[in-house]
């Protein structure tokens, strides 16, 4: 082959590949989310256990994974202003973030330093926001798995949660953005502006675009297209001081607009290279980064990020729904526990933007696997009882 | 001369966007299998009889990717729909009445959809259907 092809990194990436959906198939059977199974893998193959793959073999390939998460979370804000106006989810969405964040924020100001290793606000505020926002596949995983996905119960959690993560993600853009100090602000504010224009004018624009992009004699024309955009945004919002991830999201959102995403054939590419290859690269690279050393000696940190997380959304989840006289309150806001792959993209950004180390890394991953049994055992006994 | 949009479409048939999914049913019982999807008065799109296949998925056999996908900012609503609007397919694709059978059955596959809206003046004068299509095309 080519001598500047690497054998070494195509090892590294079909073996983390492979064993990635093994695990992952493992995890989904016994119904575990399967990107929990990407991010075991990578932490038994990396340099934790058995020291296979090292993680910057992967990472070019991860940062790509990241992007795609986001990108196609763009990509899918079409109806999200419809579900804004389910007004009992909006209530609950907005008032277990902004409740949340409230009370996350508070203790880390006055218990914070002690537990973690931070001691300046602004980790706390990324943190605050983080461990407020929730996730939107357990819930709906588990709406499915009881068959309420159609009740009321079911539309009401599942619209919450994707209000309470949408108006999160705005947040932390809110939050990147007014971070900047006075005078970084004033010498990016020109990109910025210059940013906002572009993205103005191609968002009114590009359903008009899209006519000649259709037309295009190369076959694949929309989809390298759609790639390069994703890709010149990142590095767009990188240069101007914002965070890649976000690029993608803004360019997810842009394409939403041209008539060519509605196809199956181009949804059909997007999830192929993005499900099926970078972003189970993306999940099992952050895997590779974790240490159990790491994960030990942060533990305490964890776990008290943990309780708040889980404190305040259990109390506010359950307040609100009883006052919506829902039926299930305990359920629903048990399903809102879960802290996954949603504040794992706030932590990266916060990581991307200087504000964390990858210590923070460390931190989160037991966060996932401790609300997850939480989560198990709330709904153990929710069955016992109702039995 | 080939066969045009305006000789192969059917009348088209509006429903309001808060239509029950019941009564959209009920519609698709008669000979329809497509409507066309109005809020004030504008066509914002449309809901094919196979629109309703989601709907009647068994939960346990959805992933739930499907319904909110990696990230999950949206929720495909036709997996648990209330209304018409819940159901339709917002796409914009639309044909002049001059429009070829040729052209027509290019545009279903590209675009992997089941009917077309015949467009005329900003009017939506009609749809043309894809087993009219197949009926009055030659191969």
């Amino acid at each position: 082959m080519a001598g500047g092809l690497a054998a070494g990194t195509m090892f590294d990436l079909g073996l983390l590949l492979f064993a990635s959906f093994i695990i992952g198939e493992i995890f989904e059977r016994i119904g575990i989310e399967s990107i929990i199974g990407y991010i075991v893998t990578g932490l038994i193959l990396g340099p934790s256990v058995l020291q296979v793959v090292e993680p910057g073999t992967v990472k070019g390939f991860a940062t790509i994974g990241a992007s795609l998460v986001l990108f196609q979370a763009g990509l899918r804000e079409e109806n999200v202003v419809e579900i804004f106006r389910h007004r009992q989810g909006l209530q609950l969405g907005i008032g277990v973030l902004s409740g949340s964040f409230i009370f996350i924020l508070g203790m880390l100001v006055l218990f914070g330093s002690q537990f973690l290793p931070y001691d300046s606000f602004t980790p706390f505020l990324y943190l605050a926001l983080g461990y407020a926002i929730v996730d939107i596949g357990v819930p709906s995983k588990i709406m499915l798995s009881k068959g309420l996905l159609r009740s009321d119960t079911g539309k009401y959690t599942v619209k919450a949660s994707v209000i309470n993560v949408t108006a999160g993600l705005l947040a932390v853009t809110a939050l990147v953005v007014s971070n900047s100090t006075f005078e970084t602000l004033l010498i990016k504010l020109g990109g910025i502006v210059a940013f906002a224009v572009a993205f103005y004018v191609l968002h009114e624009f590009i359903h008009k675009i899209d006519d000649y992009i259709i037309m295009m004699e190369e076959a694949e024309a929309q989809f390298a297209i759609t790639f390069a955009l994703l890709l010149g945004l990142s590095y767009a919002t990188e240069i101007i001081g914002l965070s890649t991830v976000l690029g993608a999201f803004f360019a997810g959102i842009l394409v939403s607009r041209s008539e060519f995403s509605d196809s199956r054939a181009f949804q059909e590419k997007i999830q192929a290279i993005g499900l099926g290859l970078f972003i189970p690269i993306f999940f099992a690279w952050f895997g590779l980064t974790l240490s159990i050393n790491g994960i030990i000696n942060n533990i305490q940190a964890a776990t008290f990020l943990f309780v708040l997380s889980t404190v305040s959304k259990l109390a506010i989840g359950y307040t609100v729904s009883k006052l919506h006289d829902m039926d299930r309150p305990v359920m629903i806001a048990s399903s809102l526990l879960s802290l996954d792959i949603e504040t794992l993209v706030v932590l990266l950004i916060g990581i991307d933007m200087g504000v964390f180390g990858n210590e923070i890394l460390q931190i989160f991953a037991p966060s996932v696997l401790l609300t997850t049994t939480t989560i198990v055992v709330l709904y153990a006994a929710i069955d016992r009882v109702s039995e | 001369m080939p066969k045009t949009a305006r000789d192969l479409m059917d009348e088209p048939d509006f429903v309001p966007n808060d239509l029950s999914v019941e009564k959209v049913e009920e519609e698709f019982k008669g000979s329809e299998n497509t409507l066309m999807v109005k809020r004030n008065d504008k066509v914002i799109g449309e809901v094919h009889e196979n629109s309703v296949l989601k709907a009647l998925i068994p939960e346990e056999k959805i992933d739930e990717e499907s319904v909110i996908g990696i990230l999950g900012l949206s929720f495909d609503q036709s997996y648990a729909p209330d209304t018409a609007e819940d159901l339709m397919n917002a796409h914009e694709v639309t044909v002049p009445p001059d429009e070829t059978l040729g052209e027509i059955a290019y545009i279903m596959d590209e675009e992997d959809i089941r009917s077309v809206p015949v467009e005329e003046d900003g009017e939506i004068i009609g749809v043309v259907h894809e087993d009219t299509v197949v009926e009055e095309g030659e191969v």
